[in-house]
């Protein structure tokens, strides 16, 4: 972590002689990565600790989703602890906070795989970050828009419907 | 493939609305979603930090008595504990069982406290806490807390070292694991103090911001003047900071031997700690704290006298037994007749 901070930020994927790990995806690609990304991932980080050769494999995660979630962590990973007052450090934390931002801009099939892969992997930071964006989507909606919006089927009798919203009456407006 | 996020997921997603309203449009959407809301209402309020005071389900200590360690569980008082018979905590074992694959229901025997409606059990021949639903008859078990440090459910661990003094360990929710035992800021202040903690379900309170208080008495460690003193002790269960709060002090000077069944610990309507305090001539004092600095301020006196009959002979005691935090009810009795009396409208 201290060797990383003092080069310049964002790409620093590494000197040679940094420790790095393999995952595997359920398509079978391959990724290289650095071990201290990685370990954000308390899954893989057990795995590691487990030992084993050949790539970590990860059957859950298609290689799609597992490269956005090491975008996640090689971003998150970079930062170094902040050092309070410095400019910097405040910069960082304003990069960071738009980097996240930017990351959940995908549609919303993308996002349900990275919140099943965030909690498969428990990546903590990632999937209080892809719950909170969905959050943030369905908050102002109505249930019907909800349900438009996730595309699930409405199953519940007329009967029922009218039954839940006099229960709701006020919530529903 | 919305439909089918797995209820754990959805609940995550769920507890991030900041709106008791949203969650239930939500919960009008279909009706998988509708269980899984319904089956997690609990963990569904919007606590930031997933602390959820009302699961707060027992303050664990160890004592030292007769020369060797005692685990103890302090009863926190529910909302539930009146509907909850020792007949109906029977029942709840046998699911128990079941879950189990045919342990024996029998030895978790001992209903332990009980908070919106979940129930923990424990018993001398079982290990563990059972932690069960009496209404949906799920279980889940846990580690005595008082052998081991397991990740289990949300409460919180007072446990002390060989001097007795009460270390506090909490639950710490961010991590899913137990945190690290830290000693009480009592401790720390002074070394003739030795906190003991009470142990009446009175004397354990949730405030807001998820700060636990706990009535402790501090023991002036050798001779001196030999005086009890009474401090809160208090953990903010997020940072797992702990510190003491003095007691009003006037109430010190009025120099009674302030005795563990005459104060009571009691939270107001906004969650701020309040302090019981039975007076002479059936007389009951609410004080409330106010802001960080240890001021307190009477809020208001009840007179139990109005409560009973005046042919009621003169020998009578006023017994506080417990304070339930959703109704702001104070439970007690007078010579045995139960009383409820409300805090917030003194009746």
């Amino acid at each position: 972590m201290a060797a990383a901070d003092s080069c310049d930020g964002i790409s620093t994927s590494g000197g040679g002689w940094e420790k790095t790990v393999t995952l595997v995806s359920s398509d079978d690609a391959r990724f290289e990565v650095r071990e201290a990304a990685a370990s954000l991932s308390q899954t893989v980080r057990r795995m590691i600790r487990a030992g084993g050769d050949g790539g970590i494999p990860l059957p859950k995660v298609d290689a799609r989703t597992l490269s956005t979630v090491l975008e996640y962590c090689n971003k998150h990973a970079a930062v170094p602890a902040p050092a309070p007052e410095s400019s910097s450090a405040e910069a960082a934390a304003v990069d960071l906070e738009w980097f996240d931002k930017e990351l959940m801009h995908v549609d919303l099939a993308t996002l349900c795989s990275l919140i099943r892969a965030a909690d498969y992997l428990e990546v903590a930071g990632l999937l209080d970050l892809t719950c909170k964006t969905v959050a943030d989507m369905i908050k102002s909606k109505t249930a019907e828009e909800i349900r438009q919006m996730f595309g699930i089927q409405n199953d519940f009798t007329p009967e029922e419907e009218e039954q839940l919203s006099r229960e709701n009456a006020g919530v529903f407006e | 493939m919305w439909a089918s996020l797995p209820c754990d997921l959805l609940v995550d997603i769920l507890r991030r609305l900041d709106s008791a309203s949203a969650v239930v449009r939500c919960a009008g959407a279909c009706k998988p979603w509708r269980r899984a809301i319904i089956a997690n209402a609990s963990r569904l309020r919007p606590y930031p930090d997933r602390f959820n005071p009302n699961l707060l389900l027992g303050f664990f200590h160890r004592r030292w008595l007769d020369g060797r360690h005692v685990a103890r569980l302090q009863y926190v008082p529910g909302p539930f504990e009146d509907l909850l018979s020792s007949d109906v905590a029977a029942d709840t074992t046998v699911p128990a069982a079941a879950a189990r694959g045919g342990v024996d229901a029998a030895s978790y025997d001992e209903p332990l406290s009980s908070r919106d409606g979940f129930l923990l059990l424990g018993g001398s021949a079982a290990g563990d806490l059972c932690l069960c639903n009496p209404l949906t008859g799920s279980c889940s078990f846990v580690p005595n807390p008082a052998a081991t440090f397991g990740p289990i459910c949300k409460y919180m661990l007072v446990t002390g070292d060989d001097d007795s003094t009460p270390g506090v360990g909490v639950f710490s929710c961010a991590s899913g694991e137990w945190g690290p035992l830290r000693w009480s800021a009592v401790a720390e202040e002074d070394d003739r103090f030795r906190p003991y903690l009470c142990e009446e379900a009175k004397d354990v309170v949730v405030g807001r911001d998820s700060v636990v208080y706990c009535l402790v008495e501090l023991m002036v460690g050798f001779a001196h003047d030999g005086r009890e003193h009474w401090c809160v002790l208090a953990v903010d269960v997020r940072t797992e900071r702990t510190w003491t709060v003095q007691l009003q002090e006037r109430l010190m000077a009025l120099d009674l031997r302030i005795r563990c069944s005459m104060i009571a610990l009691a939270t107001s309507e906004d969650g701020r700690l309040s302090l019981i305090l039975k007076r002479q001539g059936h007389k009951i004092d609410v004080w409330v704290l106010i802001g960080g600095d240890g001021r307190w301020m009477l809020r208001r006196t009840i007179d139990v006298q109005g409560f009973i009959p005046y042919y009621w002979p003169h020998f009578w005691n006023v017994r506080i037994s417990s304070f339930c935090p959703r109704s702001g009810c104070l439970f007690g009795d007078i010579d045995g007749q139960d009383i409820l009396i409300n805090l917030d409208r003194g009746s």
